[in-house]
């Protein structure tokens, strides 16, 4: 597993189109963390995925309240998630070479998409049924299983067999 | 002269390096190109790292800590 993570790493660094593009997505992270730092609007809402509800701060460098930190963070990741509709509405983002501003708002897309795709908090239904299976179109408790890791790590779902579940400590109550 | 590519791969090299005040006056370069060429998208993101890199040369410690992965 780790060679071939190094195998893919190494094939990145050698790779000179990869470098430009991960040249440009660190440029727009930097952007990004220093303008939610400075309590400034983003350039770009797709740059909320370089971004924790933490990073966002007051004009004076100071933290903003919890609550108000994680409000900031959805009205960002919500005005990702329209813009990078109308952009996928509109064919998505062509690249053209030698012009970098193209370069960037395919990283900010792609980076965008990627994440939202892969890092979703919860799995909902069950994934050994069918969409249309009734399980899956009104699902009984639990709605949601939480997702702790990468999802592309742990795709599958674990359902505990009644007939093999152990013994509820609260039976007898 | 640098042409456009070779200036960001200097800028990158920089910004490797910490150095802070080349990339001060590189992206002063880079943004006139960029705005002469219609790079506009480009030239916000080169104009916020200028300034990243004026503050990084005031509050060293401050910005490290922004921009550390």
């Amino acid at each position: 597993m780790n060679d071939q993570r190094a195998a893919f790493f190494q094939q990145c660094d050698a790779n000179r189109e990869h470098q430009r593009l991960a040249g440009i997505a660190s440029w727009a992270a930097f952007s990004a963390r220093w303008r939610a730092r400075q309590g400034l609007p983003l350039l770009h809402a797709l740059d909320v995925q370089y971004l924790t509800p933490a990073d966002f701060c007051r004009g004076n460098g100071r933290p903003l309240p919890p609550a108000e930190q994680r409000r900031r963070f959805r009205e960002y990741v919500q005005a990702a998630i329209d813009q990078a509709a109308v952009l996928e509405a509109r064919g998505g983002v062509r690249r053209r070479a030698g012009l970098l501003s193209g370069d960037l708002a395919f990283v900010r897309l792609h980076g965008f998409a990627y994440r939202v795709e892969f890092q979703r908090d919860f799995l909902y239904g069950r994934p050994d049924l069918p969409s249309w299976d009734e399980e899956n179109l009104s699902p009984r408790r639990p709605y949601g299983i939480p997702a702790t890791v990468w999802l592309r790590a742990a795709p599958q779902a674990y359902w505990i067999d009644p007939d093999h579940a152990p013994p509820d400590e609260n039976e007898d109550w | 002269m640098e042409t456009f590519e070779e200036l960001v791969d200097t800028i990158n090299m920089a910004l490797d390096a910490g150095d802070w005040g080349t990339v001060v006056l590189l992206t002063l370069t880079l943004y006139q190109e960029a705005m002469a060429m219609g790079e506009a998208d480009l030239a916000e993101l080169v104009k916020d790292l200028h300034c990243i890199a004026q503050d990084a040369l005031v509050h060293p410690l401050e910005v490290a800590r922004v921009l550390q992965p």
